[in-house]
């Protein structure tokens, strides 16, 4: 047994270290140096919250209890996280849009802002959570009463120590969970202290886990083998409580206030789910490993008759192991501390958004906003509800005594928080849902609840509810609490959940059927509905409403205080292009503020605040019906809309293209056209002008007529021959040119060019030397071609050459696997600029047209060592004269 | 001439995957089914439900762990931003 004063000294350094992380992490908060708590896993850690010290102490006790039955508890949540695409993702969108700060505010803003539901699933939360409460102040006397050893005698009883853990829980809570009325409720001091704890109590659970293993009953099979199908109650346990109780824990890490808390208001990214998703069923599954090791280590070592709820801290003080049972004890002093924080942090501003602020307004009605500081009424009743709720956890701890098991409670509880389920999930699925209908379900279902589950659970102090229990209302049979109608369900839980979910989701969808919808219901269902099918940004905007601006702006800091205030306004000045002053009030500007708003106070008090500002109550029936109906169409039709455009955008692009590509080709024909007109046209002129001289003046002597005939004759070969080149140009371009390759001796097609070109040369005077031959080699080409190639360069070397001693090299070589040709001349040269131009149709160099020649023969010599996977280039700054080089890829 | 790497269809299937999944784990875990593994045999010395509803358990996770970063791909990048107007501690 550990001494009670160092077992307080140990509690205190703890509870003193939450405060230390919640104080330096706030303070990091305020100057923005929290990237790393904004992390998935910090984020997971604190869903974890739903590992209470239910789950700590209690699941032992149930797994020795009634063996495998504890798992469903931790089947559900895990079944809701690894199903976030259906409905964790939808709500954690609809809190963000819409400002989200409660479950409560989430039903009563689906159902039009009706603060009359809001107040309602306030109360229900208010009830069913504290049993829960009073759960985890008696789990923390209780197993500080084990672990002190019972001292009672030394003046701490019960309810001394539940009173003090009250009292530091909620001055923790009161001091980091009400600091300010933020824009979405979030407090990075309490989440990264219960983080913190999520750790802890992991830890904790997973060291009794292997000493229960390891140092109790000697091995992991010793554990197993010492299992018998007795222990895991595996015949009886999977039947309708199995169902039950998964579907219950499904709703409750859905609905219960704290799990809405810190899954969807204190999110700050909502790709954090997709972490969450596997990694918070990882926790459950690690904690939940070694429960069952723990009740059979229990079972094995303790005394028969011993609490199997204490097994986690009996397990090691039964061996001495003071320092584990220390652990272990701080590991459910965590899990208690941090569910109640985070439950008295949902609930108190559930209170104070949806009960004390309309109180507030009702009162105060005529000038409210003008008067008085809201801001510091939300957070005075928010501190007064944190002590009011942990007050009455304290009380209803005293009055049942905390007789019960550990698991009953917690049932209870969650059976209370799950007739939430039908609306919340109705909601947000179901366009046709109505507030009637909402509130039909909530109170057939609640009403259920406390009379089948909730009044029983106090028949063991009170003798008049044993009866009442027993015998039923004044002695009818047919209306028992647990066997209602005389239906004959065995299990109470299950009995109660069977009336109470069937009456709710029945009189939710019957009475949604026969009620229509208010028109800002219909424009609410509209938003939460379909809230994937809204394009990112604004929601869209609603009801036309005017105000003073500075009515709103008054109203504003009321609120979110005098600076935020005037960042918001600032901004959205900034966003209609004002850069000075107040923006202007439309109704974009209204909305977004009645968001901002809600935020803060809760969708239905904003609203009821701003419409009193911006005249709400003047809008016509028929406008915001059409308004409704529009909305629902829009977004109806948006989708389909976003992708249509899509595809109409690219073909048009594609069109686009497709035209430009166009007008070059067209241009370039264009250019090709008149280049051949000119070049036909000058043949054809003097064939004209000398065919007329003939023609017109008969007595032309002979021989001066056989020389005009032989110039025509001329002129009509180049003719020819430029038609022929043109043609055979445009045969190469088509592409339709299928030559087969084969290799040929490229040496050969060389010596076959020089010899054609001898003649020429020798009537020029130039001099044609070969200064280095390749050899042995060949190359994939067409022998004619290839030497027609070779040919034309040859050509224009000789034709261009003007000095007056022409000389010609021809070197051919093998370089890099490249079989190349270069041909030099000694003539004046091509300048760099038109190093490219000369190889475009008719693109004679330096703009000559002097010497005979289409202009087409380089095109088509490129034209056809392109088609042999080859190129002619022309070489740069070779010299005085030019040199072309021919290379072509040699075969192996 | 769309078929497998149509991003669309791709992201459509991860969807679909991750509706199914739970449906799944209900199935697996939910009587009648469950009832298949209530033996009195052991497989490495554990009962054979205990081998198998754990099992499952950490299936489920393993396979929301491969889902979670195409879904996460999937999401849409946040509408707005809410912190941007989150005033200063008072």
């Amino acid at each position: 047994m550990l001494s009670a004063n160092l077992l307080l000294f140990i509690c205190l350094s703890y509870v003193a270290l939450l405060f230390l992380v919640a104080f330096v992490v706030d303070r990091r908060a305020q100057r923005d140096r929290i990237g790393w708590l904004q992390s998935p896993l910090v984020y997971t850690l604190s869903i974890s919250i739903y590992c209470t010290s239910w789950t700590f102490y209690g699941a032992v006790g149930s797994a020795a209890r009634s063996g495998l039955e504890f798992a469903t508890i931790y089947l559900g949540p895990t079944l809701v996280f690894v199903g976030w695409w259906w409905i964790l993702r939808k709500l954690v969108r609809i809190g963000r849009l819409h400002r989200i700060t409660s479950i409560a505010d989430l039903i009563s803003s689906r159902f039009g802002k009706s603060p009359t539901l809001a107040v309602f699933v306030t109360l229900i939360a208010v009830i069913a959570t504290t049993p829960y409460i009073a759960l985890q102040l008696q789990s923390v006397t209780l197993s500080y009463r084990v672990i002190s050893g019972n001292t009672e005698a030394a003046g701490l009883n019960d309810g001394v120590t539940a009173f003090w853990v009250a009292a530091g829980m909620a001055l923790f809570t009161i001091l980091f969970g009400t600091r300010n009325v933020t824009a979405n409720e979030r407090h990075h001091g309490v989440v990264a202290a219960i983080a913190l704890e999520a750790l802890v109590k992991l830890f904790a659970l997973i060291a009794v886990g292997l000493f229960a293993i390891y140092g109790v009953a000697g091995g992991l099979s010793e554990v197993f083998s010492r299992v018998t199908p007795e222990m895991l109650h595996a015949d009886e346990v999977f039947g309708s409580r199995w169902i039950a109780l998964t579907f219950l824990s499904a709703t409750a890490i859905i609905c219960l206030p704290r799990q809405f808390q810190v899954t969807v208001v204190e999110n700050v990214d909502e790709k954090h789910l997709a972490t969450a998703s596997w990694l918070f069923p990882l926790y459950l599954v690690m904690l939940s490993v070694f429960v069952l090791p723990i009740a059979v280590a229990g079972l094995i070592q303790m005394p028969v008759g011993s609490n199997p709820d204490m097994f986690v801290l009996t397990l090691p003080l039964s061996t001495g192991q003071e320092g584990l049972a220390a652990f272990a004890f701080i590991g459910g002093f965590s899990s208690a501390t941090s569910m109640v924080i985070v439950a008295a942090i949902a609930l108190s501003t559930m209170v104070s958004n949806h009960i004390v602020m309309p109180v507030a307004l009702k009162v105060s009605q005529s000038d409210y906003y003008t008067s008085g500081d809201v801001r510091r009424l939300l957070l005075t009743s928010r501190r007064i509800s944190i002590a009011a709720i942990l007050m009455l956890g304290f009380i209803y701890f005293r009055l049942t005594g905390g007789s019960e098991g550990l698991a009953s409670i917690g049932l209870i509880a969650f059976a209370g928080t799950a007739q939430v389920l039908p609306g919340a999930v109705g909601g947000v699925m179901w366009r046709g849902a109505t507030r009637y209908g909402a509130l039909a379900g909530l109170a057939a279902g609640f009403a259920a609840w406390a009379y089948m589950l909730l009044i029983p659970s106090f028949r063991a102090e009170y003798a008049v509810i044993d009866a009442f229990v027993a015998l039923g209302p004044w002695g009818i049979d047919m209306l028992r609490p647990e066997a209602f109608l005389g239906v004959s369900i065995l299990d109470p839980l299950v009995h109660a959940l069977f009336w109470s979910l069937s009456a709710n989701t029945l009189l939710f969808v019957i009475v949604s059927l026969v009620t229509n919808p208010t028109p800002l219901e219909r424009l609410q269902g509209a938003l939460f509905v379909d809230v994937f099918r809204m394009r990112p940004g604004e929601p869209p905007r609603v009801i036309h409403r005017t105000a003073p601006v500075e009515d709103l702006f008054v109203l504003a800091q009321r609120i979110l205080g005098a600076e935020p205030a005037r960042l918001l306004f600032r901004d959205i000045a900034r966003s209609q292009g004002i850069h000075d002053g107040l923006p202007n009030a439309d109704d974009a500007f209204v909305s977004r503020l009645e968001r901002e708003l809600a935020g803060s106070v809760g969708a239905a008090s904003a609203h009821a605040m701003v419409s009193q500002v911006a005249g709400g109550g003047t809008i016509s029936l028929t406008e915001l019906m059409e308004i409704a109906d529009e909305t629902a169409q829009i977004l109806e039709y948006s989708q389909q809309l976003t992708e249509k455009s899509a595809e109409l955008e690219s073909t048009a692009r594609q069109l686009r293209d497709a035209n430009t590509k166009l007008q070059k080709l067209s241009a370039q024909k264009d250019d090709f056209l008149s280049q051949v007109s000119h070049e036909l046209r000058t043949p054809m002129t003097s064939i004209r002008s000398f065919s007329e001289i003939l023609l017109e003046t008969p007595d032309v002597h002979s021989e001066r007529a056989q020389r005009f005939l032989s110039i025509i004759n001329e002129e009509c070969l180049r003719l020819t021959g430029l038609l022929n080149e043109i043609l055979d140009l445009s045969f190469l371009e088509s592409g339709k040119v299928s030559w087969t390759l084969v290799p040929v001796d490229p040496e050969a097609a060389l010596d076959r060019a020089l010899d054609s070109i001898s003649v020429l040369a020798e009537k020029n005077g130039v001099r044609i030397d070969i200064v280095e031959r390749a050899g042995n080699v060949f190359v994939m080409a067409d022998f004619g071609r290839l030497t027609q190639v070779f040919l034309n360069i040859l050509n224009n070397s000789v034709k261009y050459n003007t000095v007056d001693t022409p000389r010609i090299e021809v070197r051919s070589r093998l370089q890099e696997g490249n079989y190349v040709v270069s041909i030099t001349d000694n003539g004046p040269g091509i300048p760099a600029s038109d190093s490219e131009t000369i190889f475009s149709k008719f693109g004679r160099g330096g703009g000559r047209q002097d010497v005979g020649g289409s202009g087409l023969g380089l095109a088509i010599s490129r034209e056809i060592l392109r088609k042999f996977e080859g190129d002619v280039v022309l070489v740069a700054d070779s010299g005085p004269g030019a040199t072309f080089e021919i290379r072509l890829p040699a075969s192996k | 001439m769309n078929a497998p790497r149509d991003p669309d269809l791709a992201r459509r299937k991860f969807n679909d995957a991750g509706l199914v999944l739970p449906i799944a784990g209900t199935f697996l875990l939910m009587p009648p089914f469950i009832r298949v593994f209530v033996t009195d045999s052991f497989i490495f010395g554990i009962p054979v439900i205990i081998v198998y509803l754990f099992s499952v358990w950490f299936a489920l996770i393993l396979v929301a762990w491969w889902l979670a970063g195409p879904l996460r791909e999937a999401m849409q990048s946040d509408p707005t931003d809410t912190s941007d107007t989150e005033p200063p501690a008072a």
